[in-house]
């Protein structure tokens, strides 16, 4: 495979493993608030991370295939503009939640956040698992059939197989109630979901790329499995192997749905950057990817190693100053 | 309105809101910093309050930003998706290099508001507030270069892309985005402005606080407000005037036609005079030795010459030298020409502006005056931010329209950008709608987040 759209595809995958995540909390907040206080303790650090992530995506999918824009722009100009509408609603609410001392307030604006999240996520993997099956797009004729698109069964059945799937890791990434049944299920019916949406799709050459390269799924299954057992090992260890796994399933996921898009019918290839831009594309990407692993591990740091003062002295008691003003032992925002 | 002029519209006013947030997300980054240092440097409880309140802001209206610099950047891909393209082959590597200052500003505003407790360093905190208000205004810079090559398109074979139809592109320096002819003044022009426009938001702010608080506490904390935004203004606004001058320059240069619109310059002569506001006017004819060009400029004042000096200097030379009027071009690449009395007004405005503040500087610097303490000061400082805003607005119109009918300057129209789907309308429409509430909302919940957390309390606490 071209070393630029692998690039493309790991870019794709980290992207949509924190993207994932956050949906699943979306979710589980929808249907059970009383976990809020777990979820907000992850969401609010990296919840702007996420979003400039998919910026991260769009822009490295415009370096890699400039050519496919024309199309893509033709073709899904409306669900991608409602999903910047929702994605709007899903920044300023959560922006606008994360001061609220009212209680009340606070909770109907994350709500609000949840549900534009969820539409953002349906309307994104609807245009995704568009481009994966062509249902809905007449590729010759450049046109596209929206409520074909978004309510096929095999778009209905991915979305619902992508859900469980998010689900399976935030119950265990956040130790959410009865993780070990609760991710057993989610995990199956997310199987259950996809293989299904495969088949109704009739997405050919996916399952033809299955048979002969069944060896793409077997690291994603290892791995599932270990995710199970995590529990019982340190906290640390779980929130490292669970988004590993994310990780991992999204790009096999990938690796088997090369080498195109539209059931195949439009192939990567054809409209890939030039190969002399290549080598440039590929290093822009590795160097920014490496600043932003760089930061991305401070932050890590921070929020896993790092020990709060406060967290060490409760009590600790304000030193006075010599203007007699007293010291502050931290500067904690919130 | 065809789906041309719609998508235009669209794009313009998405625009239009969002450099709004993007200047106040260049600038409030430097106002934290400044009250963060000062706080730590003269353990000044009133800088640590104000950093921390206005660390608050900033979270806010970041999180807004990105959502609307988020839904730009569609618009941009999908509205436009030809230029796109173009820019995917030539001009794609400052976008690339923005997602990266973008990130360094979401990982270290959340290293600083949200795990600033954990770092015991002032000096790290510091620095991880600097890395933000460095990549803030990287984000700017690197936007800019793009809209720099719009303007001065370098880097592909020209003839070869026109001649082909917009299908052929070939790159002959992928790098020459970041340093087309008008990169370095344009991102200066930016950069200066910017800040101004993002700080004079707050300085008003403050002004207008001080203005209406009868609490002691409440004066000293607005007052430092105050002066670290009247600082940063007093020192920019040189800046701001310098690379002003120069962009006019600039233009004369690469792009003629935006500057004979800015100028008014219907015919091509020597001695050019300086038009002051007035219009275009289609009925008659503008006549100069020999040469006659349809329509004339009325209501306006011309000042003889003064074009000409302004442009080469005193001296019959530069009087004796020519300066292409629009008659050079053809009638269909004439930019809109009412840009020509919001250049004036914002030429106007900003002189005014400068001058005022110097003259503010120098009553408080030389002869010892109280004005933060004048109510009339004040109130006069209250309007700074709407006169900034109008002048910054003004200033984007005449840049944007001024490339009229060009999306990349003598290359493509926009016409030939445009996504040719009929079904925009009823987005276009949701994205408006959305804009204009986004701004009242995000004010909204601002004041509603500093209601609930009132600064006489947050200084009593710390106390």
């Amino acid at each position: 495979m071209n070393y630029d759209i692998a690039f493309n595809f790991i870019v794709f995958a980290a992207f949509l493993s924190a993207f994932v995540i956050e949906v699943g909390l979306a979710l589980l907040l929808l249907f059970d608030y009383s976990d809020k206080a777990k979820i907000m303790k992850y969401l609010i650090p990296v919840w702007e991370i996420n979003g400039t992530f998919a910026i991260f995506y769009i822009v490295d999918t415009e370096a890699t295939f400039p050519a496919v824009l024309v199309p893509l722009g033709f073709l899904y100009i409306i669900p991608i503009m409602f999903a910047g509408i929702a994605f709007i609603f899903r920044n300023s609410f959560f922006g606008y939640s994360e001061f609220m001392s009212n209680k009340i307030n606070e909770k109907r604006y994350i709500i609000v956040y949840a549900i534009s999240t969820v539409i953002v996520a349906f309307l994104a993997l609807s245009v995704l698992n568009s481009t994966v099956s062509g249902i809905g797009v007449n590729v010759a004729s450049s046109s596209l059939n929206l409520l074909n698109m978004l309510f096929n069964p095999y778009n209905i059945m991915m979305f619902l197989g992508e859900a469980a799937f998010a689900i399976f890791a935030d119950v265990l990434i956040f130790k959410i109630k009865r993780e070990f049944l609760y991710s057993i299920i989610a995990i199956i019916l997310a199987f259950i979901f996809i293989i299904g949406a495969m088949f109704i799709g009739n997405i050919s050459y996916f399952l033809g790329n299955v048979k002969s390269e069944l060896y793409y799924l077997i690291l994603p299954i290892i791995l599932i499995i270990i995710s199970f057992f995590a529990y019982k090992f340190k906290d640390s260890f779980v929130k490292f192997i669970v988004p590993f796994t994310v990780f991992i399933s999204i790009l096999s996921f990938e690796f088997l749905e090369y080498p195109g898009l539209f059931n195949n019918t439009l192939p990567f290839k054809d409209v890939l950057v030039s190969s002399i831009d290549q080598p440039l594309v590929l290093i822009f990407g590795i160097v920014g990817g490496l600043i932003l692993f760089a930061s991305l591990a401070v932050v890590v740091y921070l929020n896993v190693f790092a020990k709060d003062p406060k967290d060490v002295d409760q009590n600790k008691v304000k030193q006075p100053t010599d203007n007699g003003i007293p010291s502050e032992p931290a500067e904690g925002q919130k | 309105m065809t789906y041309v002029g719609l998508y235009e519209f669209t794009q313009g006013f998405s625009l239009a809101f969002h450099i709004i947030f993007a200047t106040m997300g260049i600038g409030l980054p430097i106002i934290v910093f400044i009250a963060e240092y000062l706080g730590i440097k003269h353990n000044d409880l009133y800088y640590k309050t104000l950093a921390h309140r206005m660390a608050i802001v900033l979270v806010v209206l970041f999180a807004v930003g990105t959502a609307s610099g988020t839904m730009v950047a569609l618009e941009l891909a999908f509205l436009w998706p030809k230029f796109m393209t173009l820019v995917g082959y030539v001009a794609i590597y400052p976008f690339y290099a923005e997602v990266f200052a973008f990130f360094s500003e979401a990982i270290f505003l959340s290293v600083y508001f949200y795990t600033g407790n954990r770092i015991k360093s002032n000096k790290l905190r510091l620095a991880s507030l600097l890395i933000v208000a460095i990549a803030a205004a990287m984000s700017g810079i690197l936007i800019t270069m793009v809209n720099a090559w719009m303007n001065t398109p370098v880097g592909f074979n020209i003839p070869l892309y026109i001649s082909s139809g917009f299908k052929d592109i070939v790159v002959t320096n992928p790098l020459a985005a970041f340093d087309t002819p008008s990169t370095p003044i344009e991102l200066f022009h930016m950069l200066t402005t910017s800040i101004l426009a993002g700080v004079s938001v707050f300085f008003s702010y403050f002004a207008y606080k001080l203005l209406k608080t009868k609490d002691q506490d409440e004066k000293e904390y607005y007052r430092r407000g105050l002066k670290i935004t009247f600082g940063i203004i007093a020192f920019i606004i040189i800046f701001a005037v310098i690379s002003g001058i120069l962009s006019i320059t600039m233009l004369m240069q690469y792009q003629p036609e935006k500057f004979d619109a800015i100028e008014l310059d219907l015919v091509t002569r020597p001695n050019m005079p300086e038009t002051l506001f007035g219009f275009y006017s289609p009925v008659g004819k503008t006549v100069y030795n020999g040469t006659v060009v349809n329509g004339t400029v009325v209501d306006g004042i011309s000042i003889p010459g003064l074009q000409s000096i302004l442009a080469y200097g005193f001296g019959k030379k530069a009087l004796s030298i020519v300066i292409p009027g629009l008659n050079a071009y053809p009638r269909d690449t004439w930019p809109p020409l009412f840009i020509h009395d919001l250049f004036d007004m914002m030429v106007g405005v900003g002189f005014g502006l400068g001058a005022f503040i110097w003259l503010i500087v120098i009553l408080m610097v030389f002869f010892k005056k109280k004005l933060f303490e004048n109510k009339i000061v004040l109130m006069l400082f209250v309007l700074v931010e709407v006169i900034v805003l109008i002048t910054m607005e003004s200033g984007w119109v005449v840049d944007e329209v001024g490339r009229v009918p060009w999306i990349v300057y003598n290359v493509m129209p926009i016409s030939a950008a445009a996504n040719p789907s009929p079904s925009i309308l009823y987005i276009a429409i949701a994205i408006i709608i959305v804009y204009i509430c986004i701004m009242p909302a995000t004010a909204y919940v601002l004041k509603r987040v500093f209601d609930a957390r009132p600064l006489k309390g947050e200084l009593k606490n710390e106390l």
